[in-house]
């Protein structure tokens, strides 16, 4: 699913942002501090915002998902496989993926946050989306759970995928890089032209970059690859 | 309005005097129209509109059983509409100055500190409110009681949870009970009509006790 943002402004108070480019297939990766608007951007694309001023267009009319930073928000399961039924989703595949075998008819109230993250992150990734909006998927996941995640984000996609985040510890593979920058969402391009344009990359790749390396992708295994070649 | 001392007493004062008589309930509505920005300053107009729905529902009860019901809705909007008012008209850290001004920094900060905490949950859980209805549209859950219910109770038990968290918290920095605030408040003359108009409200109840 495409979509497209025609002059988008959004003016709340003091505070604008300002949105122009086109989202294709693919994976793509919008960063941002805390507050830049990679939420409202997420929103937008959605349909549950309305823009100012500007036009949002979306091709195609296939499924759609927003995922919210706060999984309990998602949650309407008294149980965890009663959660999962609630995706219309097979129990054992989904706990098997969010490392919570056995747990199927724990109380949801009584699971933490992070476990609630990892099981709402399977149930949404264990379905089709044209058009899937991830909107802080790391928030309240530990190491291994983000490094997990990433794993899983990197696989190709069918339809759209936007990961919004501001985590620097573990990122995806990713087609394309977008960035907020003072109110501004900017098109950073495809993703290895991309990773020199951009303003505030994760530690890991910024010090490879400073080493000369030259890495395909943003992942850690791709600039692990590039320190081994430079280092040659 | 400026003054944080004058935004409590008339969210205070006018309600109770909206409440107790029906000359009361309309003073409430001339203050309200005269000196807030009526519509524009309501944050939620949604969760107004529903508790405007329940009280509709309750006073078309009462009307039909014993009888009152529609001067029991105008009262009850007038109380609403106050409400809705303030919660839009606060400001973060004004509870806490007004309480320590008028009760000191023992009792004051304790009181201002809780209803603070208290306030700023309730803006967590409108907020939280505001997000459940867009992640089920998207996961295209109907809202009937069987959802409704398991995701409320998870909602409260978060809150319950971080409520226990910033507990633990204040505890953890030291604190027992009291602290130090110097509160500082502006009054503008313009917030003078105002004030003046709330004793005015209340006088007209109490003189006009219908």
């Amino acid at each position: 699913m495409r979509v497209s943002f025609q002059g988008v402004e959004v003016l709340r108070g003091d505070w604008t942002l300002t949105a122009d480019g086109v989202f294709g297939e693919g994976r793509h990766l919008v960063t941002g501090p805390v507050g830049s608007g990679k939420s409202t951007v997420a929103l937008l694309m959605a349909g549950m915002v309305t823009p100012d001023r500007g036009r949002i267009t979306r091709g195609g009319e296939g499924p759609l998902m927003l995922s919210l930073p706060f999984p309990e928000h998602h949650s309407t399961g008294a149980t965890v496989r009663e959660e999962i039924a609630s995706w219309g989703l097979a129990a054992d595949p989904v706990l098997a993926e969010a490392g919570m075998l056995g747990r199927g008819d724990g109380e949801l109230h009584r699971c933490s946050r992070g476990e609630l993250k990892r099981l709402h992150m399977a149930c949404v990734l264990a379905r089709r989306w044209d058009l899937l909006l991830l909107d802080e998927p790391y928030t309240a996941l530990d190491c291994p759970g983000r490094e997990a995640l990433s794993a899983r984000l990197s696989a190709p996609p069918a339809g759209t995928t936007v990961i919004f985040t501001h985590a620097r510890e573990s990122l995806p593979r990713v087609d394309r890089l977008w960035e907020i920058r003072e109110g501004r969402l900017v098109d950073l391009g495809p993703v290895r032209e991309a990773i020199p344009l951009w303003s505030s990359p994760p530690a890991y790749l910024r010090s490879a970059l400073d080493q000369g390396a030259v890495p395909k992708n943003i992942s850690v295994q791709d600039v692990r690859e590039a320190l081994c070649r430079t280092a040659g | 309005m400026q003054d944080g001392r004058l935004k409590i007493l008339s969210a205070t004062v006018l309600p109770v005097v909206a409440f107790l008589s029906l000359a009361g309930a309309v003073a409430g509505l001339a203050w309200w129209l005269l000196f807030t920005p009526r519509h524009r300053g309501i944050r939620n107009p949604r969760a107004v509109l529903f508790f405007l729905a329940i009280l509709c529902a309750t006073a078309a009860v009462v009307q039909l059983t014993a009888g009152g019901g529609i001067p029991y809705l105008f009262r009850m909007t007038v109380v609403v509409l106050l409400a809705a008012w303030y919660h839009g008209a606060r400001r973060s850290g004004e509870l806490l100055e007004v309480s320590v001004s008028l009760l000191g920094t023992r009792k004051g900060f304790d009181l201002g500190l809780a209803a603070e905490m208290a306030a700023r949950s309730l803006d967590l859980l409108l907020r939280d409110l505001e997000m459940m209805q867009i992640a089920w549209q998207m996961k295209g859950t109907p809202r009937h009681l069987k959802t409704l219910s398991p995701a409320l109770a998870l909602l409260l038990h978060t809150q319950l949870q971080q409520s226990g968290e910033q507990a633990s918290l204040l505890a953890l920095r030291g604190y027992t009970g009291g602290g130090s605030l110097c509160p500082a408040f502006a009054f503008p003359r313009r917030d003078l009509p105002a004030a003046c108009s709330v004793v005015l409200a209340v006088v007209l109840a109490v003189a006009v006790p219908l």
